[in-house]
């Protein structure tokens, strides 16, 4: 009897009409994620946007809970820990004399040259209100967004180090695309030697570093920061050191604590194009392809008087800019 | 006015919808990120099929396309995927839960392994073909295989902590 209702119950036209509706509705959401991405995380902005945030009184007792245990756990593990951090404070007394004489020594110097700091690195500072739940995709949410003044692209870091960068925003949440995701792609600069090299996420804790042009130069422990060739990271900000892998393959070891992500920092970046359309890329903006064709030197005038030349000075230089 | 069974039913139905809101909350907690090394099981997909095989009531269509949307969004997944992929497998069980009902839960469990894996792989197809990036293999695999492994516990919590028992044919409006 029960059975014949639920079979009759299923085949029911208006229910099968549903089921193929709802189908075509999400089929639809999956080309439209596919085709129009920037639209689609938009649309996932905004729903992140709204959840998220009405949550935190729900997630607020889970996290501290989950925190409690995360700390039992390190609890367990005094005695080593303590071992350890008393070999660290040791080096770091070391340290530290070297950074004060550094800093007296980079005072002096700046003072010679008579060098500003760079205004423009100021920050917002967020929190971790979530990850991203899949051990497939990197990245985290922070509790700050477009109403705090962030925008798409703006690079993120802990204390220490670069954690990732905006990609997506909502009104009062922003994703941070960790470096370590699969999608996310560096340029940084190897010091000593100065090689430029890109860091590119491959879901594991330490991402590769790919396209270094004499690998012969670089040892481990070398320190990578970020060289701002693509105009979305500020140049300069510490990524971590290099580890050399058993495949002899260069990755990453982060300076930022990855395992416990909880303030970050959202560094200004006023160079940073927003993402609008589907077609435009991020970075610095392209220079304008018709200035110089109007500039260039005509070939009909064998030796261009001093103006023209100084004018197209002028305009690569307000191109470069 | 409700007569028991209906109400029955709606207190399964929150229970459901509560069971798979408090595991979304809890996956995307920001507790560390784990490196993928440990494969998690996806509780929420084993809760849906555990359940449309036993009280096909209890977890509505409208449910499942809901929840699937919402943690698609939460969880940085392709839009849709996943909630079209439950749908689909959903669907497919309820069409079946007559015969499986029927049968031991050796038999249940080899449905549930088969219509997991059918899952996997038609979402590697479906990012296939649309050119998408996918995670490595390895990995989604051993996630299918956790996720089938985690399915008789969570039955058991399902039907001795909650008390969702299977419809058979024995008692037909046992629901």
């Amino acid at each position: 009897m029960a059975r014949d209702r639920h079979e009759e119950n299923l085949a029911h036209p208006m229910r099968r009409l549903l089921v193929i509706l709802l189908i075509i509705f999400l089929l639809g959401l999956i080309l439209l994620w596919r085709i129009d991405n920037p639209r689609a995380e938009r649309i996932r902005a905004a729903v992140v946007d709204r959840i998220v945030p009405n949550m935190e009184w729900a997630m607020a007792p889970v996290t501290g809970l989950g925190r409690m245990v995360d700390d039992f756990q390190s609890y367990a593990r005094l005695y080593e820990q303590n071992e350890q951090l008393r070999r660290e404070l040791q080096q770091m007394r070391a340290w530290r004399e070297a950074a004060i004489q550094l800093e007296q020594e980079n005072a002096r110097l700046l003072d010679l040259n008579r060098v500003q700091p760079d205004p423009s690195l100021t920050w917002i500072s967020g929190i971790v209100l979530a990850d991203s739940g899949s051990p497939f995709r990197r990245s985290v949410l922070l509790n700050v967004g477009a109403r705090d003044g962030v925008e798409d692209g703006w690079a993120a870091m802990d204390g220490l180090g670069l954690v990732g960068r905006i990609a997506g925003l909502g009104e009062r949440t922003a994703r941070v695309l960790l470096v370590t995701d699969t999608n996310s792609r560096v340029p940084v600069v190897i010091q000593p030697s100065g090689q430029q090299a890109l860091l590119s996420g491959d879901n594991s804790t330490a991402p590769l570093i790919e396209f270094i042009e004499t690998p012969e130069d670089i040892a481990a422990g070398d320190r990578i920061v970020t060289s701002g060739a693509d105009g979305l990271y500020p140049a300069g900000l510490l990524v971590g050191q290099i580890v050399i892998d058993p495949d002899r393959a260069f990755r990453a070891r982060l300076a930022a604590d990855f395992g416990r992500l909880s303030f970050l920092r959202v560094m200004r970046n006023p160079d940073v194009v927003p993402l609008n359309d589907s077609d435009t890329l991020i970075g610095p903006p392209l220079p304008d392809p018709v200035t110089p064709e109007l500039n260039a030197p005509d070939p009909t005038v064998s030796d261009p008087t001093p103006e023209a030349a100084e004018t197209s000075a002028d305009n690569t230089g307000t191109d470069g800019t | 006015m409700t007569d028991p069974l209906t109400a029955r039913i709606w207190l399964f139905r929150s229970y459901y919808l509560t069971l798979c809101l408090f595991v979304m909350i809890w996956k995307i907690l920001p507790l560390g990120i784990d490196d993928g090394a440990i494969p998690v099981p996806n509780l929420i997909m084993a809760l849906t099929f555990a359940w449309v095989l036993r009280q096909p009531n209890t977890v509505p269509l409208g449910a499942i396309a809901f929840i699937f949307l919402t943690n698609d969004f939460l969880t940085h997944a392709p839009v849709g995927l996943g909630a079209l992929i439950m749908v689909l497998a959903s669907e497919r069980l309820r069409r079946l839960q007559p015969e499986i009902s029927n049968m031991t839960f050796l038999g249940e469990f080899g449905m549930v392994t088969g219509t997991i894996a059918l899952c996997t792989l038609a979402e590697r197809v479906i990012l296939g073909v649309l050119l998408a990036e996918q995670a490595p293999f390895l990995q989604v695999a051993l996630h299918a295989i956790v996720t089938i492994a985690c399915y008789p516990v969570v039955v058991v919590i399902s039907k001795y902590l909650l008390g969702l028992d299977r419809l058979n044919a024995a008692d037909p409006d046992n629901v």
